[in-house]
């Protein structure tokens, strides 16, 4: 009888260890013989009908044409790529990296994490993007998005504010659409760090002017809320306050596509001319990856027609090539072309270098100094 | 025992101590200390969390502390139900809380379109003590439900000489029992609200950040790793020492509290029909806390309901459908049973190193509470470190590549000191004279462990393992940095749906958690219940 429980113990113990055993066998083995390893972010290719199938025209597709196992590795963001290849520097398991923004390719440039290379396609982008995002081709642009702000047309319209259409930063300074706006936070978001950025460009290089009083204007009233999933759950519930949310000039388009309610998206004005600004998404060969040339192969891949028409319905964003036909839908998302990019008007790397001292100030301005 | 006590160490030191120190001891130098510690953004974080964890852990014990003793003391009707409840907010997705609460209390909610007044609670610096206390208060009732001792019903008849002087017996016996378990609730909401992310950012804003939100700034915006590391260590060593220093004299102190059979209690629970000033006293706190406590959830459930054009169960016919599932890229039911998987998994491991290491420290060892401190500070570093570290130190080696171990694992650190406070709470108020009774009969440690110690300690038991199984429900820092699509959990889902636009499907999923977790908990404890009776 003695310890008799205890033996017990130990075969539930044993019992755990063999479900689990047995979970991770049927999992099977992942990895492996692979010769391509992708690093990206969480949502890569997942906003269409299904991205099963995309990833299959995507990954799948390559794999078959070039005979190599193609491994992706999700991230939950782009941000945590750059810690996660730092501390990989001295043997590095990453070929490629799929997702940086101008400031992350920054710091990728400076770790000297990345190694420079222009795929021949390259040349169909637009050299405003290619330069607006990294100059010297160590990160390479292969799609875009327009930050602009949603707006529920049913509480917030020309009846109440007859300016709307034509919608300011100045007139977002008044407490009544103030506390009707959702911000995402600079400190924790990249929709919220561009929406930032083209604030203080704006009002820099557009208005000649300070950009923090803006803010310290709207601090009592604005909403400001982690990341973009936090701000849009708010905006769309049924019972909020907050009716303006920072989100991408093509959400009317999504709306349109998968028949979902309608808002209306605004990018703010100054004098007639729409001020907007680009969230370019970029790729790079990671230095001393270890299959290089297929690396290199997969980035002209990203800028193939196949793959970049599959674009505007999966991610939401413009194709980095220009020739590349958008789908219907896409009549109803803000032109760029029509908007007066603030990106062109600081190099990046200026950007960059400011990035860490704005975001000092933003903080200090919302803690209420 | 040595080598079963090895066991919960090996567990922390392969899955936090050596993959944090990896990583933060690599290039670190004193600079960086200086640096972040000088920062005024950093010495105002720190003090947003200091206040914001102190008034929360305050009204958490002040909220939950009659819940425990009625919880023990009392059988009423629907009591399983009330306690399986009571579980639900804390495995509940920040954001859903988040806007639950504004569903409910905000300007624009349902009761705060009456109330205007109530809206304090759903916004601001009031909001995040509010959802604290709303995550917490719950776990302070079951701390010090599992505190209070428990006795054979035959010794039980002895106890009715407490008749006669009830207000005595409660001074001299009750009170003293459920220290250790409103002080280990204080421990506990002191350091998730300390630590808190999410609550603070969405319902506070921006100028309420804690460390936690300073720590991963500085990582995710301002690009400084090594700042961050810094900054997060100083903040391991702030918790580290005070929870030590608390856990030793404050935790310890009264888990000396000698049990002994001459307090002897009931723990077949008094029928509240019986005594008209007692049912009137449970009722005028059940009622306001009940309520606190379950608005919200309505709230959510409603939200999932009300779609622009009215009410109706579109969203969940939407989430069944193949729509849905084809645009997630994983089949809903696959996406519950990773979820209940990784609980049922993290449960079982909790519980069973969880056990190993209460008994150690209470019965064996000298120096438990350093024991008890080393199996304490994972938690204390921040889910998304661990779960890079984790990342970092092992996701190239066999098994751990497959990515669900390190899941579990990231969970099992979070849930663990849960389950030693729990299991160490409730077998410190067995009886010594039990004990040593049992040894005179000549049973072993481990016979007597199970025949005679566990049997008295099912309260905690069973709500140690409720909760590290809703600890891992509601985990999403983590499992969200490591997870690969097939191990989807429903948590992240809840938070892809949001990604996809599809939030009402959203608020369906987070209620449809709600449901099955409700389930789950009000079998358990009605399981409890039983247990204890028979």
């Amino acid at each position: 009888m003695r310890g008799w429980r205890l033996a017990l113990l130990m075969v539930g113990i044993l019992l755990i260890a063999s479900v689990t055993g047995f979970y991770f066998i049927s999992g099977g083995p992942r990895g492996g013989e692979s010769s391509l390893t992708i690093y990206t972010y969480g949502s890569l290719f997942k906003y269409g009908d299904d991205p099963n199938a995309t990833y299959a025209a995507v990954f799948g597709a390559f794999e078959r044409q070039y005979n190599v196992n193609i491994t992706v590795r999700y991230f939950s963001d782009a941000g945590d790529i750059i810690p996660a290849l730092l501390s990989e520097r001295n043997s590095p398991k990453a070929d490629l990296v799929i997702g940086l923004t101008s400031v992350l390719a920054a710091k990728a440039k400076q770790e000297n994490l990345l190694q420079p290379y222009a795929p021949p396609s390259l040349s169909k982008v637009p050299t405003y993007l290619v330069n607006d995002l990294d100059p010297d081709h160590y990160v390479v642009p292969y799609e875009y998005g327009l930050i602009a702000i949603d707006i529920d047309g049913s509480y917030i319209n020309e009846s109440a504010y007859p300016s709307i259409g034509s919608l300011s930063y100045e007139d977002l300074r008044a407490p009544a659409l103030a506390s009707s706006l959702l911000v995402e936070n600079p400190a924790t978001s990249s929709v919220g760090q561009d929406f930032l950025l083209s604030q203080i460009v704006f009002y820099q290089q557009v208005l000649k002017s300070d950009w923090k009083p803006w803010w310290r204007s709207v601090r009592d009233y604005v909403k400001v809320v982690p990341g973009w999933d936090d701000a849009f759950g708010i905006f769309s519930s049924a019972n909020t306050n907050y009716h303006m949310v920072v989100s991408f000039g093509t959400d009317p388009a999504y709306s349109a596509y998968f028949n979902y309610t309608m808002y209306r998206t605004v990018v703010p004005q100054h004098n007639g001319t729409m001020y907007g600004w680009l969230q370019i998404e970029g790729m790079g060969i990671v230095n001393n990856a270890p299959h290089a040339d297929t690396a290199k192969a997969f980035e002209e891949w990203m800028l193939s027609d196949v793959v970049q028409n599959l674009i505007p319905l999966n991610e939401w964003v413009y194709p980095a090539v220009s020739t590349v036909q958008l789908p219907d839908v896409y009549k109803f998302a803000i032109d760029p072309s029509k908007v007066s990019i603030l990106n062109n008007l600081v190099p990046t790397s200026q950007l960059a270098q400011n990035l860490p001292q704005w975001l000092e100030e933003w903080q200090s301005i919302m803690a209420g100094s | 025992m040595a080598i079963l006590g090895a066991l919960p160490l090996a567990f922390v030191g392969l899955f936090s101590y050596f993959p944090q120190l990896d990583l933060y001891l690599s290039g670190l130098s004193q600079g960086d200390f200086l640096r972040v510690i000088l920062s005024p953004l950093s010495r105002l974080a720190a003090l947003n969390s200091l206040t914001q964890a102190l008034l929360s852990a305050t009204l958490a014990v002040l909220v939950g502390y009659p819940g425990g003793l009625i919880m023990a003391r009392y059988r009423f009707p629907l009591k399983g139900a009330f306690q399986a409840t009571a579980i639900v907010p804390f495995m509940l997705p920040t954001v859903v809380v988040a806007t639950a609460f504004t569903a409910t209390y905000g300007p624009a909610g349902l009761l705060g379109k009456a109330l205007p007044w109530l809206s304090f609670m759903a916004d601001g610096f009031t909001g995040i003590i509010a959802v604290n206390v709303f995550y917490n208060a719950p776990l302070v009732m079951f701390l010090v439900a599992s505190s209070i001792e428990r006795v054979d019903p035959e010794l039980l008849h002895a106890a009715s000489i407490f008749g006669g002087n009830r207000l005595h017996y409660i001074r001299r016996f009750l009170l003293p029992q459920t220290v250790s378990g409103a002080a280990t609730g204080f421990l506990f909401t002191f350091l998730y609200s300390f630590m808190a992310f999410a609550v603070p950012l969405i319902v506070g804003g921006p100028r309420n950040f804690t460390l936690e939100v300073q720590i991963y700034t500085l990582f995710k915006q301002y690009l400084d790793f090594r700042g961050a590391a810094a900054l997060a260590l100083v903040q391991l060593a702030g918790l580290g020492a005070a929870s030590y220093f608390y856990l030793s004299r404050t935790i310890a102190a009264a888990e000396r509290t000698p049990a002994s059979t001459g307090s002897a209690f009931t723990q077949e629970g008094l029928s509240l029909r019986r005594r008209r000033a007692s049912t009137l006293s449970v009722l005028m706190y059940m009622a306001p806390v009940g309520f606190f406590l379950f608005a919200p959830i309505v709230g959510l459930a409603l939200e999932s309901l009300s779609g622009r054009e009215g009410w109706s169960f579109d969203s969940y016919a939407r989430l069944a459908s193949t729509i849905v599932t084809t645009r997630l890229g994983i089949p809903l039911q696959s996406i519950v049973f990773n979820t209940v998987f990784f609980a049922a998994i993290t449960s079982a491991l909790a519980v069973s190193l969880g056990l190993i290491s209460a008994y150690l420290t209470l019965r064996v060892f000298r120096s438990g509470r350093k024991y008890e401190l080393f199996l304490f500070l994972p938690m204390m570093f921040s889910p998304v470190t661990t779960a890079f570290a984790l990342y970092v130190a092992l996701e190239s080696q066999p098994p751990f590549n497959l990515i669900w171990p390190l899941i579990i694992a990231s969970h099992v650190l979070v849930a663990l000191p849960l389950t030693v406070r729990f299991l160490s709470n409730s077998l410190s108020k067995v009886p010594s004279e039990l004990i040593e009774a049992a040894s005179v009969s000549g049973s072993s440690r481990a016979d007597a462990l199970f025949r005679v110690e566990l049997p008295l300690t099912w309260a905690g038991f069973v709500a140690a393992g409720a909760f590290a199984f809703a600890t891992s429900l509601g985990e999403f820092a983590a499992t969200n940095f490591l997870v690969t699509p097939e191990y989807t959990t429903m948590t992240v889902a809840v938070y892809q749906l949001l990604g996809l636009r599809m939030t009402q499907e959203a608020y369906a999923l987070s209620t449809l958690l709600v449901l099955a977790s409700f389930a789950i908990f009000a079998v358990a404890f009605r399981l409890q219940e039983e247990l204890s009776l028979g």
